[in-house]
């Protein structure tokens, strides 16, 4: 009886020992990857940073797209097709596109971020609005911001529409920033920036505040970098010295920003120091410098779009945090927009 | 008496003025001098009398008037053959003619046709569609890019582009001197006699745009009373007329296209099926030809059209309007000469557009072209034939705001060829020719050449060809006012075919031809557009080669059954490592269609295949391969009239050709034709 009662025992104790070993395995470790928008390809590059030899092209489809932008939540990638008036939809792990979703007639859309597994926002430039959509069900609603939408952030909670206020591809004056409730889509609050107008591009820095790029007009040297409070959606600071055309901005972890710019290259600016390290003039020469991304590890992916045409692929150049090149990552034609991002593994 | 007798010698000759009276008919057949086979689609006249070989060699002309005249038999890649015959009266004439292989000129334009050269008959080409855009797409490998229900119908050959087929109609060319394209939807297939297709590099003798080949096209001549009406789907309609007075001949014709057709919505916009709208139209032309030693050409044409923008940007509110007038005249003879005046007008507007600023663009053009150039023969060391040098000058200048302030541009050009032959029962053929091209902007003046030879024994002919090219960018690429997303590319250079080798086979076998082609070329320069890294477009050169190749077989198992199918391959490759196939630019295509005329019957039925398009030049996202099935059912009603029946598209692919671009799908025509016997 006791030697029954010892089997049973073990068996009861193994099958124990079983189930504790499946609830505490390790989630699979998630792959961060730098998604890159390869504009006139009409792809997305996905690069496992850890092996880029492993990079793969996901066609978009669509009829007359214009991507140049790109945000990632997930397994899931949004990129707005621009003249297309719609939404791709790619998954990251399967590696393929999983939907195209219409968006109003004439958006023109640019910019997104999304927020959680279902939903993104997807800014409309040509209608002054920004399109909230449920990017499993394809359901969509629209909600009217500021003049020419183009660039979309999301950071503490909030949705930050950067309002380009462009007139037929003109700054009309300085840009704003409307700042949406992600649920409700209603507008909490909207503030003015400093300089020239254009705002496309924003990132959350590593101090929590957001940095917004105000282009300009494309010809003029008047490129100035903005900095918000995201809890008191006011603008704290604006910088210039940031010369022609800047783009793309990223933050590493710590107190960088990087901005990108086709006329300047990789510039930097500290938001410990608060001050522009390296303006114009003083951009480490990225040729055709059209998008930047820093991965966890610090690690600089300055874009080189390459000519966009003749069927001659841009590459990324990968840099330490001093700024020196390491390596080179072949993409696709005419790549624009980078993100970095963590996959989840399968 | 002296009245009795004038009576008595009135009836003695009445039988012989009712006999004058009486038609009779030349019967014939026309054979190849060297090898005695049948020759198929040559063309004898006789006075007003026209008629068309078949395919073993015979001909007919009825309703000849008695007495003496000059019969005239020509084919391609032949010499021209003539002699006077004596027709009595209601009697038939039999006659053989015997067609000398050679080098012959086709117009402005000498090559070395035998037995190379590639040419459908005007009867055949209106069996295949109504307008040159529709009755040459699929033949031989051109492809016509059409982008809607009036857009320009412009061939391309060899996965070159619009702008690099120059179409010649009756020696002048037609391409439109601002953007380089010819329009073959604007020239009626009744109209045309003979097309000629010359593939290949071919400026050296055809002169600026023919760097992918070249459309010879004859019209026709001495044309009795004839006219066409006919009703489409989707309101499109259209009616043409054309006639011959003496040596003055008249043709006109009025088209609505098709609007309001359905097409199938993308899916990135929503799928399903929506009308495209604001693609309808109107279209208006005339031509007046006079003949004679000097031989002169007045064309017009007037044309108001929908632009409907993109199916993912359409817009209800752009439209298109387009004047043209020309005028041309050419002198024949040792001492050649030709001339020609172009006035033209474009507009294009949309007070709504979906995207920027409303817009209204206007551009209006003169320009001319004058050449004069002397040939005479040859004969040396057992070869004969005739050499000739031409210049050649243009002048052309734009002004609306459409282009640049003071837009103007001039070219001139000195042109030496030779076509060559010797041989009897093998015939040996060699033209060789070199051009000087220099131009407003192009400093050094740039150097082209080819060479032809060709050799033909018994039924099987081969052709080797080797040469260059050079083309000025079209006026467009190099005069248009810059704007929002479009910006000039100053060191725009030209484009220019550094070498391309060429060979061909043909073969007349029992039942019909076999013919195949290959090429292979470096082309430096290419101008393509395209945007940058924020879609900001401008013309750009890239170096690409070209390659492939064209097989095609005509037969004919019975007198009222003809079938031809043709296979292409075009791959045209940016000149780097894993370059991909130039945007919108075919790889393959096919083309299959069939013919049968049991009687007063007639049935044909056409299929024509283009392959993956890419819309950009990194090869991604394919454009789907397009698949058109064309069927058409004609019958003779009487002497004058004829009754056609036509479904285009039958399958309903509803082609895109350029991504946004639909064109209308299955479309029932039916046409209604006279033409006074």
């Amino acid at each position: 009886m006791s030697h029954l009662r010892v089997i049973f025992s073990s068996a009861i104790a193994i099958l124990l020992c079983s189930a504790c070993a499946d609830t505490n395995a390790p989630a699979p470790e998630p792959t961060e990857a730098l998604l890159v928008v390869n504009s006139t390809a009409n792809t997305l590059s996905i690069v496992p940073v850890e092996q880029p030899t492993a990079a793969v092209q996901v066609q978009l489809g669509g009829t007359t797209p214009t991507p140049v932008g790109v945000s990632a939540f997930g397994r899931t990638a949004i990129v707005p097709l621009g003249l297309d008036n719609a939404v791709a939809v790619v998954d990251l792990i399967d590696r393929k596109l999983a939907r195209t979703i219409p968006l109003p007639d004439n958006s023109g859309a640019t910019g997104s971020a999304v927020v959680d597994d279902s939903i993104a926002y997807v800014a409309n430039p040509n209608l002054n609005s920004v399109s909230k959509i449920n990017y499993q069900t394809g359901e969509t609603a629209e909600v009217d911001v500021g003049p020419y939408p183009q660039g979309i952030v999301f950071a503490r909670g909030r949705i930050f529409v950067l309002e380009g206020n462009l007139e037929n591809f003109v700054p009309a004056g300085p840009s704003s920033v409307s700042i949406l409730d992600p649920t409700s889509g209603t507008r909490v609050a909207q503030t003015t920036l400093t300089g020239p107008g254009n705002a496309g591009f924003g990132v959350l820095g590593g101090d929590g505040l957001l940095y917004i790029m105000n282009t300009g007009s494309f010809s003029e040297g008047e490129g100035r970098l903005s900095i918000v409070d995201p809890v008191n959606f006011n603008e704290v600071a604006s910088f210039a010295g940031f010369g022609v055309g800047p783009g793309n901005v990223a933050a590493d972890i710590s107190s960088k920003v990087y901005v990108s710019s086709f006329a300047e290259g990789v510039m930097e600016f500290d938001t410990d120091a608060n001050q522009v390290v390296r303006g114009a003039g003083n951009g480490v020469a990225i040729p055709s410098n059209s998008a930047v991304a820093v991965d966890s590890k610090g690690r600089i992916y300055a874009i080189d779009s390459g000519p966009c045409q003749g069927g001659r692929p841009g590459k990324a150049h990968v840099l330490d945090s001093a700024l020196e090149e390491k390596s080179v990552i072949t993409l696709g034609e005419c790549p624009s927009g980078a993100i970095t991002t963590q996959i989840p593994g399968e | 008496m002296s009245r009795c007798g004038g009576v008595l010698a009135a009836l003695l000759l009445l039988p012989s003025v009712a006999g004058a009276q009486s038609p009779a008919r030349v019967v014939g057949k026309v054979i190849d001098a060297t090898t005695g086979a049948p020759l198929g689609a040559a063309e004898a006249r006789l006075g007003d009398r026209r008629a068309t070989t078949s395919s073993e060699g015979g001909f007919v002309l009825g309703g000849v008037s008695p007495g003496r005249a000059t019969l005239l038999v020509r084919r391609v890649g032949y010499a021209p053959w003539s002699d006077v015959v004596d027709v009595m009266p209601g009697l038939d004439r039999d006659i053989t003619v015997e067609l000398a292989p050679l080098p012959l000129r086709l117009d402005s334009l000498t090559v070395v046709a035998a037995p190379g050269a590639i040419s459908i008959s005007g009867e055949q080409l209106m069996a295949r569609g109504g307008d040159l855009g529709r009755a040459l797409d699929g033949w031989e490998g051109v492809v016509v890019r059409r982008t809607g229900s009036g857009s320009p119908a412009s061939p391309q050959l060899r996965g070159g582009g619009p702008d690099e087929v120059l179409v010649l109609v009756d020696g002048f060319a037609v391409n439109d001197p601002f953007t380089g394209r010819a329009d073959l939807a604007r020239l009626s297939s009744r109209e045309v006699d003979r097309v000629t297709l010359l593939p290949g590099a071919q400026t050296v003798r055809a002169g600026s745009r023919a760097v992918a080949g070249v459309i010879v096209v004859d019209t026709r001549r001495a044309i009795r009373p004839e006219g066409s009406a006919w009703m489409a789907g989707h309101g499109a309609r259209g009616v043409r007329a054309g006639a011959s007075v003496g040596e003055l001949g008249f043709a006109a014709s009025s088209e609505r296209y098709s609007d309001r057709f359905p097409y199938t919505v993308p899916e990135a916009r929503g799928g399903g099926e929506s009308p495209r709208l604001n693609s309808g139209g109107d279209a208006y032309a005339g031509s007046v030809r006079l003949e004679g030693p000097i031989e002169m050409t007045l064309r017009g044409s007037w044309a108001d059209r929908g632009l409907p923008g993109t199916t993912t940007n359409p817009t209800p509110s752009a439209a298109g309007r387009d004047r043209t007038v020309f005028l041309g005249a050419r002198g024949t003879g040792p001492l050649r000469w030709s001339g020609s005046a172009q006035w033209l007008e474009t507009r294009a507007a949309d007070e709504a557009p979906p995207t920027g600023l409303p817009y209204d663009s206007y551009t209006q053009g003169v320009g001319g072209t004058l050449e004069a150039g002397y040939r005479m023969s040859i004969r040396a060391g057992g070869w004969s034939g005739e050499t000739g040098v031409a210049a050649e000058g243009r002048g052309d200048r734009f002004a609306g705001d459409g282009v640049q302030r003071g837009a103007s541009f001039t070219q001139a050009a000195l042109r030496w060829d030779a076509s060559l032959h010797r041989g009897s029962a093998t015939v040996w053929t060699l033209a060789p020719a070199a051009r000087l091209d220099v131009w407003t902007g192009q400093g050094t003046p740039l150097v082209s050449a080819r060479v032809d030879a060709g050799w033909q024994r018994g039924r099987t002919g081969l052709t080797v060809a080797f040469g260059s090219a050079v083309t000025p960018p079209v006026l467009a690429d190099l005069l248009f006012r810059e704007g929002v997303g479009v910006r000039l590319n100053p060191d725009l250079r030209p484009e220019r075919v550094r070498w391309e080798a060429e060979a061909g086979v043909r073969r007349e076998i029992d039942l019909g031809t076999l013919s195949a082609r290959v090429f292979y070329g470096k082309v430096g320069d290419m101008v393509v557009w395209g945007p940058d890294f924020r879609f900001i477009w401008s013309p750009r050169n890239f170096d690409v080669v070209r390659r492939g190749g064209e097989l095609s077989l005509g037969v004919r198992p019975a007198a009222s059954l003809r079938l031809d199918g043709t296979a292409t391959y075009s791959a045209v490759t940016y000149d780097i490592p894993g370059g991909a196939q130039v945007q919108y630019r075919p790889r393959v295509t096919y083309n299959a269609s069939l013919v049968w005329s049991p009687g007063a019957w007639s049935a044909d039925l056409r299929w024509h295949r283009i392959g993956e398009r890419f819309p950009n030049s990194a090869g991604t996202n394919p454009r789907p391969a397009i698949s058109i099935l064309d069927a058409g059912l004609e019958r003779s009603l009487g002497q004058a009239f004829s009754a056609r029946v036509q479904v285009s598209d039958a399958a309903d692919s509803r082609a895109e050709f350029i991504a946004g671009y639909p064109t209308p799908g299955r479309m029932l025509t039916a046409t209604l034709t006279f033409e006074l016997p």
